[in-house]
């Protein structure tokens, strides 16, 4: 009787994992743009202490996501289908990857996959694995190719209503953790922002 | 010599020759079907043509195929089962997973050398003078991403060696690199890309059948395994087998309905089958002797030379008709001996004539169309040679039947049509048959693609244009070749096209590019991004380590990074990279006319801008574009031009010939049904919107020599005029059903050449009356 609950169980704990995490991604995603406040610490063995740097995000299903740092320097990255466009202190726009395939174009996949809450586009660089209840969960994301896997570990998500915490551990030992808050919800971007999304 | 004893010597002599074809064919016909091997080398430039030689079949060998499935584990499982059935098979080498590149070896290659190594956005940022160390390093720390791919924050504190890493990476096309498999999601199905190369030259029948086999062997294992996949695929080799597919089957339907259509003629004139053995004997000793031949001369046999040889049965078995029409005319007074000399000055003209006509042809300087005017010249003179000495000794009886009556419908034809053309009238109907053909000379245009000379084949096409849609890549063949004085001579001239063609990508209008510039660049390149980053980061050392130290860098990391820059100035040779196994998938772009030709290959990828690719190397020194089919067509082009005042020629030879025989005035009106047919086919070009090309031109340029011949046989005529109408007719009939067929072939070339003759064979028939005017 025992074993067969515990079969069921185990047949049951998948299903239900999946469940939850699209009840959270379906959650996350209704809205058309997100903003937060965020404040990043980020531990690389080469810093004597943990860098911190403060920042808006601003997140839309169809555009991407704009990482917008306020200090310690100003610099905004674009994260869009077309890859990373940086706007440096100058003001002057870059666009980081031109070339599909390249690092860049895969890491801004790779924070829209995280920040956008698409399960597909999650799904088609992760492994998620959801635990916890809809009010108070963690994903786990580990990565499926090994072209990612070969710099990244493992990322992890909490929180709510909304997205709160984002940890990620790269393979050379350097963590990042990404604390979110203030969010508020808004129907489309400002054109300032959408600006900040083109290539050069 | 006696007619028996005569015969029996030719047959002899047939026979040793059919021993040695035996011996020959029991080795392997040595058959070349690349149709570009009927074509002369392309390029003036002998590096150049090397380099084509040499890669071409480096690039025709690749296979692309895409496996796509809406699940995508199921999707890869198929793209899997096929690499590993088709490689058990052997002939083709295939590929679902790539494999990974060690970032060990990029380092072991790069990292000493890495202060001579930028992006080009880096080099202009540094350039530009608004580059900041304290803002460069920060942005490297704070970003989330920041480099997350590359070296430790310590050796590369601004990334800049992380960014030029990332430029090293080949292009995915639109697809994305997933744990070694190429892949895109779209439309609610996955699909895998696998790249394969085939086991040599996709020319060869061997290799051809051996990958062929393959390919089906894992498609039939992989659509066993997951039968909702779909695959799709593209390269030289399908469209090469399928080619050589069309023009077997063409070559047998052309040889099947030839031989039947010609048999069930003759057998309807004659009421007998010895004509018809004949006839074969006559043209079959000309088509084995001229096989014989151009094999121990040239070594191979065109396939188009062979396509070519079958349709030549209807020439070759004019002789024979008029031979037997003069023994059918001859009843009982028939002796073979009369026979001959009845008809060997008709014969004699006509073999001139043709002769004349081909010898035109052998002299284009196509080794292709040469080697079929070589074949066509043996194969008339032993044809012409066999009705004199072979046929005689073997129609030494008379024929029994009465000659009157056998050939009294020819005659009673031939009289009513000579009656529509008689006099005036025809000479109205001529005019107005030019009259009419003046819209249709208008609108002739001309088409020198090369791809005419292939079959068309819809079902591969749309393949190839589905995989490049989704995928970005293509099996094209254009490239650019870069020569130099030197090693840094060929890197530099390379940068500058690099430069250009990666404008191209961003604009979409190229998918991608390989160079080796790109993975080792000039010297002259190395030490400015040197001196760049000497003038802009290092200057001032102290300053450097200040600020690195200020953003929070460890000590001895701070201090470590000018130290190494003052370290290591050497720059990455292309030697360095030849000695890494990185190289490997791109050594055939270094020197590829040898070691001793400074030069190198750009190869393109996913050209969707072939205008704008082509531009992008002009101006720029020792730089060619490469581009053999569009040499090929501009070569067919040239020898169009060239062949239709050569056509005006060849009617002028054969005027001479006939001129010598008949003096002016008849000798024009001998020569006038087949020029009026000739002008009548190329109004029906015009008009059926046919365009005109190079096959044409030589469609009627045999036409020509063909078409005289039923005037001189008539001009010069046997004793019966109903037994030389009738040789006419069976000969026009016959040549069409021989030539008339390859109309109907897939491959454009043979189509616009049957057309262009058959066309002409049949208006020489309708006009030939005209050419006996004065012999009423």
């Amino acid at each position: 009787m025992r074993a067969a609950l515990l079969s069921l169980l185990a047949l049951a704990a998948p299903a239900h994992a999946d469940e939850l995490l699209g009840a959270i991604l379906k959650r996350l995603a209704e809205p058309n743009v997100v903003r937060a406040q965020f404040v990043q610490e980020r531990t690389l063995a080469d810093l004597e202490r943990p860098s911190v740097s403060r920042g808006r995000v601003t997140v839309s299903r169809e555009q991407g996501v704009l990482w917008r740092i306020e200090s310690p320097v100003k610099m905004t990255l674009a994260f869009g289908p077309q890859g990373i466009v940086q706007t440096g202190a100058d003001g002057v726009r870059r666009r980081q990857a031109q070339r599909r395939g390249a690092v860049e174009t895969e890491t801004a996949r790779l924070m829209q996959a995280i920040l956008g809450a698409s399960e597909e586009s999650l799904r088609a660089t992760f492994d998620p694995q959801a635990a916890g209840s809809v009010e108070r969960w963690t994903i786990r994301l580990a990565p499926r190719a090994r072209e990612t896997a070969r710099y990244l570990r493992e990322v992890r998500l909490g929180g709510g209503s909304r997205l709160e915490t984002i940890e990620i551990e790269e393979t050379s030992g350097n963590f990042t953790v990404i604390r979110m808050r203030q969010v508020a919800v808004a129907d489309r971007l400002e054109a300032d922002e959408l600006e900040l999304f083109k290539a050069p | 010599m006696t007619l028996r004893a005569r015969s029996g010597l030719f047959l002899a002599a047939l026979a040793v020759a059919a021993a040695i074809f035996a011996g020959v064919a029991a080795r392997g016909v040595p058959l070349q079907t690349n149709v570009l091997a009927v074509l002369p080398a392309t390029e003036r430039d002998p590096v150049a043509e090397k380099v084509v030689a040499s890669l071409s079949t480096a690039i025709g060998s690749r296979v692309i195929l895409l496996f796509s499935h809406p699940d995508e584990a199921k999707a890869k499982a198929a793209a899997e089962r096929f690499v590993a059935a088709a490689g058990d098979a052997g002939g083709l080498r295939v590929t679902a997973r790539l494999p990974e590149a060690d970032p060990r070896m990029l380092h072991k290659l790069y990292a000493p050398n890495r202060f001579g190594l930028l992006s080009d956005a880096d080099r202009e940022a540094l350039a530009s003078g608004r580059w900041r160390v304290r803002d460069s390093v920060l942005q490297q720390i704070v970003s989330p991403v920041g480099g997350i791919a590359g070296l430790p924050l310590a050796q590369d504190p601004f990334g800049f060696f992380g960014r030029w890493m990332a430029s090293l990476l080949p292009s995915a096309g639109t697809m994305r690199l997933e744990d070694g498999y190429l892949v895109s999601r779209d439309g609610g199905r996955t699909r895998v890309l696998v790249l394969g190369e085939v086991d040599g030259d996709v020319y060869d029948n061997a290799v051809q059948a051996r990958a062929i086999a393959a390919y089906e062997r894992g498609a039939r294992a992989a659509l066993a395994a997951e039968p909702a996949a779909e695959i799709l695929r593209t390269g030289t080799v399908f469209f090469a087998s399928a080619g050589r597919a069309a023009a077997v089957s063409d070559m047998d339907r052309i040889a099947v309905g030839s031989v039947v259509g010609i048999a069930l003629l003759m057998f309807a004139a004659f009421r007998s089958l010895k004509p018809i053995v004949l006839g074969l004997l006559s043209a079959g000793a000309g088509i084995l002797a001229a096989t014989l031949v151009l094999l121990l001369v040239d070594g191979e046999l065109h396939l188009v030379t062979l396509a070519f040889g079958a349709s030549l049965i209807g020439e070759a078995i004019d002789y024979a008709i008029l031979f037997c029409a003069a023994h059918l005319a001859a009843g009982s007074r028939w002796t073979p001996q009369a026979g001959v000399a009845q008809v060997r000055p008709a014969l004699t003209v006509a073999v001139a004539t043709s002769l004349l006509a081909y010898g035109l042809l052998g002299l284009l300087p196509f080794p292709g169309v040469s080697q079929v005017a070589r074949f066509a010249f043996v194969g008339l003179i032993v044809a012409y040679l066999s009705v004199q000495w072979l046929l005689p000794g073997l129609m030494t009886r008379p024929s029994p039947r009465d000659p009157a009556a056998a050939t009294g419908w020819a005659a009673r034809l031939f009289e009513r049509w000579s009656g529509v053309l008689s006099g005036r009238r025809g000479a109205i109907v001529a005019a107005l048959a030019l009259l009419a053909c003046v819209p249709g000379w208008l609108a002739l245009a001309p088409n020198d693609d090369v791809r005419l000379l292939v079959p068309r084949q819809p079902e591969l096409q749309m393949q190839d244009a589905a995989i490049r849609s989704i995928t970005g890549f293509d099996a094209g063949s254009r490239f650019f070749l870069v020569r130099g004085a030197s090693e840094e001579d060929v890197l530099v001239r390379e940068t500058a096209l690099t430069r250009r063609l990666r404008e191209l990508e961003a604009a979409e209008a190229l998918a991608g590019h390989q160079a080796v510039s790109d993975f080792v660049p000039p010297r002259a390149v190395q030490q400015a991004n040197r001196a760049l980053l000497e003038k802009h980061v290092f200057a001032d050392r102290e300053a450097l380590t200040r600020t690195l130290l200020e953003v929070g860098l460890r000590a001895e990391a701070a201090k470590a990074l000018p130290a190494e820059f003052a370290g290591g100035a050497k720059p990455v040779t292309v030697a360095d990279w030849l000695a890494s196994p990185l190289s490997t998938p791109f050594r055939h772009l270094w020197a590829p006319a040898g070691e001793g030709v400074p030069a190198s290959v750009v190869l393109l990828i996913g050209e969707r801008d072939a205008a704008r690719v082509a531009q992008a190397g002009a101006g720029l020194d020792g730089v060619t574009l490469v581009d053999k089919a569009a040499s090929v067509s501009r070569l067919l082009g040239r020898y169009r031009a060239w062949a239709v005042p050569g056509l005006g020629a060849a009617a002028l030879m054969m005027l001479l010939v006939l001129l010598v025989r008949y003096g002016a005035r008849a000798a024009l009106a001998v020569l006038l049904p087949v020029l009026l047919a000739e002008a009548l086919s190329l109004a029906l070009f015009g008009y059926a919107g046919v365009p005109m090309t190079l096959f044409g031109v030589v469609g009627w340029t045999l036409g020509l020599g063909i078409g005289v011949n039923y005037a001189i046989f008539l001009r010069e005529g046997i004793d019966r005029p109903g037994a030389t109408a009738m040789a006419v007719m069976l000969s026009a009939c016959t040549t069409l059903l021989g030539f008339g067929l390859l109309a109907f072939s897939g491959v454009p070339a043979l189509r616009h050449f049957g057309l262009a003759l058959a066309s002409t064979i049949a208006g020489s028939l309708l006009f030939a009356p005209l050419s006996v005017f004065d012999k009423k």
